[in-house]
């Protein structure tokens, strides 16, 4: 629980208005930029959300699939990215803007990496609304009523209010930073204890009322600080960065002629940031906030981006590479999908490409890193030639397939087969 | 299309309408003076010569410039010759004139064929929900609807086939027809038809749509749309020579000139590159950050632009600006058509920035100095064209396809 000090110091702290955040805790985190225990321990695989893994699979068939509905219990709600780590494959059923609480069970599912038997599950009552993220044997991970929880298995090790819905967390060596959908930043000790956060609620809402929920991407941290993209009330969208006690560095305006909407959580690597807004990917110096690059893809969605140090990968409804020195594109996998088409048997692409071994991964498929051939695999678009009249809008900003790897495994997790394993 | 999409559709055009007369004007500005022109800067006037005395696309020849031969540009005060009532409740695109016809569709059930001279009607057919304008070449006449790309005999307007593709909006790129081959940039790619059965020569998927109309010359076409590049196009096999990247959308349509290509994108940039390598030979951001460019034509001399109110004209050399018209009421498929050293656009009915009505107008192509008008008889002037062709100009819309030329051409009939 915050303390009171904090609260009253950190209400006069507004995420957008340029002041920096409170930082009275000079706490820092354990120096561990990685967790090296697990193969993708969260949604972002490291700290620095690159989507780079060591090592990946090569040419995997399909192992085992989990159907959403034949799972038990079933599966339901927008599934999150699968994170993997202590043998076992975790997979949230999230609420959303078109999915509520009220209107199915949202459960976390562990399911044994080696046959996708259901190892355990978590019922939340007001739903799961970020990707896990894996503390050792731990699975944190928030839901639509504020909390933040820390998971053994089935039972709760801690639990903590945030206050407004919990976005998906960043590991740190022993620090979680996560976000809330009011635009507050948390940085959690890994016993449940809040160190500091950075709010826009306080004197703002004494003075003009409850603010309109923005929405906060999920955290990228390098040893410099944390790095936070929140879409502004005006639709706007900033990449704001703080040191690990809280005090704001700089501020990007992530200006971006398409989109918009549902900002991600950006990537450092090599002291630079990229974030996506709408369709375009910005590259942002992270010791200054200032431009390096720009790419408008045209598109208006764009995911995560995923970097190796040589490219960045975004699936910007087609699947970009661009140049990590000066953005230019260097090759680009075309996703057919006709925007607003409401007869589309295919949909774009969005989700985080995780790259490793020099293959990078876009469904249920790889593609070389170097020029975009297809090395193996498929869009696993096929639920769509089945289905008829699926209305595709609501997915649109959401990965449709988000594959992550390990050093032999792709796990997939679909938004209507469920989870599958290639291997 | 389904039929909810129509609808937008016809709401978006009704929203089109106004945007097309707004006006971000000064009451300061005298209202008679609409030219501004500082052409101290620019090159001497000095048009490429041109043989094209149709109009085949959307925007004149298949290079795209608006363009056309001194003689098939009328001389002198216009008058209307004749006019044909076209009954549609949706909009009108360019006539697309040659062969001595000239061709509209009503944007929802029916592409006519009207005899130049006279306007009677040749041939009708039915359509179901044509996108952008027809294109016109060897003998047919090539529309995208709704059932996919579909060729017509201009001789009788039979049907010769249909090739099933995506939908297609009415301000979707239109296609082009070249060396007996059409080429399209529909849904997210670009695509080669043979124009005598509608057999796929070659497909390059871009992976965005493009409202932008492309152009080809010789053996090279040159598309651009929502993916932000102009690219340079091989015709045999769709193979890219080049790509040029910009910063926005590109919803303007791609004009050749010379040893160089034109283009404008939606940040208010007019671009000019090397037709060979692709290479910028300049770049100009229009001076209101806000335009985006709408048309471009060129007649060698200078670069015609069209954003807002606005009708730019730059030195085709160097990109500087050499004077502008502040008067431009441009509609949702209105264009620029040049030729004997005279422009033909839609402009205010007035002469004011402050926004009235559209009328058609003149100008000296030299100084932007307004010769004469006409249209302006007609409530809201035009929606389609200027086209000019064979010593007339046409247009289309509201409720009617009419042409004008001169009285000496009249009193000849």
């Amino acid at each position: 629980m915050p303390s009171r000090r904090t609260v009253l110091t950190a209400g006069v702290a507004a995420l957008t208005s340029g002041v920096a955040g409170c930082s009275r805790s000079p706490s820092t985190p354990t120096a561990v930029s990685t967790d090296s225990d697990h193969p993708w321990p969260t949604a972002g695989h490291d700290p620095g959300g690159t989507g780079h893994a060591p090592a990946g699979p090569t040419t995997p068939d399909v192992e085992w699939t989990r159907n959403r509905a034949s799972v038990s219990p079933p599966l339901s709600g927008f599934l999150s990215t699968p994170v993997i780590g202590n043998g076992q494959v975790y997979v949230a059923g999230l609420i959303g803007e078109y999915i509520e609480a009220d209107d199915f069970t949202s459960r976390l599912l562990a399911l044994d990496t080696d046959d996708g038997s259901t190892s355990w599950t978590y019922a939340f009552a007001d739903g799961a609304s970020g990707t896990p993220a894996l503390m050792g044997e731990t699975v944190i991970i928030g839901d639509g009523g504020g909390t933040l929880y820390a998971l053994e298995d089935d039972t709760t090790r801690w639990s903590v209010d945030l206050g407004g819905t919990v976005g998906t967390p960043t590991r740190y060596g022993d620090r979680i930073y996560v976000p809330t959908s009011h635009g507050d930043l948390y940085a959690v000790s890994a016993n449940g204890e809040i160190k500091w956060r950075i709010t826009r609620r306080g004197l703002l809402t004494s003075l003009f009322g409850n603010p309109d929920p923005v929405t906060v991407g999920m955290p990228a941290v390098d040893s410099q600080g944390v790095y936070l993209v929140a879409e502004t009330q005006d639709q706007t969208a900033v990449l704001v960065a703080y040191d690990h006690g809280g005090s704001k560095r700089w501020q990007y305006d992530l200006a971006s002629p398409y989109g918009g909407h549902r900002p991600n959580g950006p990537a450092v690597a090599d002291g630079t940031v990229y974030a996506t807004a709408g369709g375009t990917v910005h590259a942002v110096d992270a010791d200054s906030g200032t431009r390096a690059w720009r790419f408008v893809s045209g598109a208006d969605v764009a995911g995560p981006p995923s970097t190796d140090g040589t490219r960045v990968y975004v699936a910007a409804k087609n699947l970009y590479a661009l140049s990590v020195a000066d953005g230019t594109e260097q090759w680009r996998v075309v996703n057919e999908t006709i925007p607003h088409d409401r007869e589309a048997d295919t949909a774009p692409y969005v989700g985080r490409p995780p790259v490793a071994d020099g293959r990078v991964y876009l469904r249920a498929g790889a593609f070389d890193a170097a020029d975009g051939t297809r090395r193996w695999g498929d869009d696993a678009d096929e639920w769509l030639e089945a289905s008829d009249a699926y209305y595709l809008d609501p997915y649109n900003s959401r990965a449709m397939a988000q594959p992550v790897v390990s050093d032999d495994a792709l796990y997939l997790s679909h938004t209507h087969h469920g989870v599958r394993k290639l291997a | 299309m389904t039929n909810l999409s129509r609808r937008q559709l016809l709401a978006t055009l009704g929203a089109m309408g106004t945007v097309g007369t707004a006006g971000c004007s000064s009451i300061l500005e005298d209202n008679a003076s609409a030219s501004t022109s500082d052409s101290g800067s620019c090159s001497p006037y000095d048009p490429a010569a041109t043989t094209q005395s149709t109009w085949p696309t959307k925007h004149g020849g298949v290079d795209g410039t608006g363009a056309v031969a001194s003689d098939a540009v009328p001389d002198g005060p216009l008058t209307q010759e004749w006019s044909v009532p076209i009954d549609t409740h949706v909009g009108h695109h360019t006539p697309i004139v040659g062969d001595d016809t000239v061709y509209v569709h009503d944007m929802d059930t029916t592409l006519f064929a009207f005899t130049v001279e006279t306007g009677k009607e040749r041939w009708r057919t039915s359509l179901e929900g044509p996108g952008p304008a027809p294109t016109l070449g060897d003998g047919r006449l090539v529309v995208a609807t709704e059932n996919g790309l579909e060729a017509y005999d201009t001789a009788n307007g039979e049907h010769a086939w249909t090739i099933e593709s995506s939908s297609v909006g009415i301000f979707d790129s239109p296609p082009v027809i070249a060396d007996e081959t059409v080429y399209i940039y529909g849904g997210v790619s670009v695509s080669a038809f043979a124009l005598a059965d509608g057999s796929l020569q070659w497909r390059v998927p871009i992976g965005l749509t493009s409202n932008a109309a492309p152009a080809v010359v010789d053996d090279t076409l040159y598309v651009a749309g929502d993916d932000t590049y102009l690219r340079s196009l091989s015709t045999d096999d769709g193979s890219e020579r080049w790509r040029q990247k910009t910063a926005a959308h590109i919803d303007c349509n791609v004009a050749v000139s010379g040893e160089t290509v034109y283009a404008g994108s939606d940040s208010g940039t007019v671009i000019a590159c090397d037709r060979a390598d692709g290479t910028t030979r300049w770049q100009y951001s229009l001076p209101s950050g806000d335009q985006q460019p709408q048309t471009i034509a060129t007649d060698g001399a200078r670069v015609y632009v069209t954003a807002g109110d606005t009708l730019y004209a730059l030195d085709a050399a160097t990109g500087l600006p050499c004077w502008r018209i502040d008067t431009h009421r441009g509609s949702y498929s209105s264009g620029i058509a040049v030729g004997d050293s005279t422009l033909f656009v839609p402009t205010d009915a007035n002469d004011s920035t402050a926004e009235t009505e559209a009328a058609g107008a003149v100008y000296d192509a030299t100084n932007g100095n307004q010769l004469s008008k006409f249209a302006s008889d007609v409530r809201y002037g035009f929606d389609g064209g200027p086209s000019v062709a064979g010593g007339a100009v046409y247009t289309h819309g509201p409720a009617a396809l009419r042409r004008y030329s001169t009285e000496d051409t009249t009193a000849a009939e």
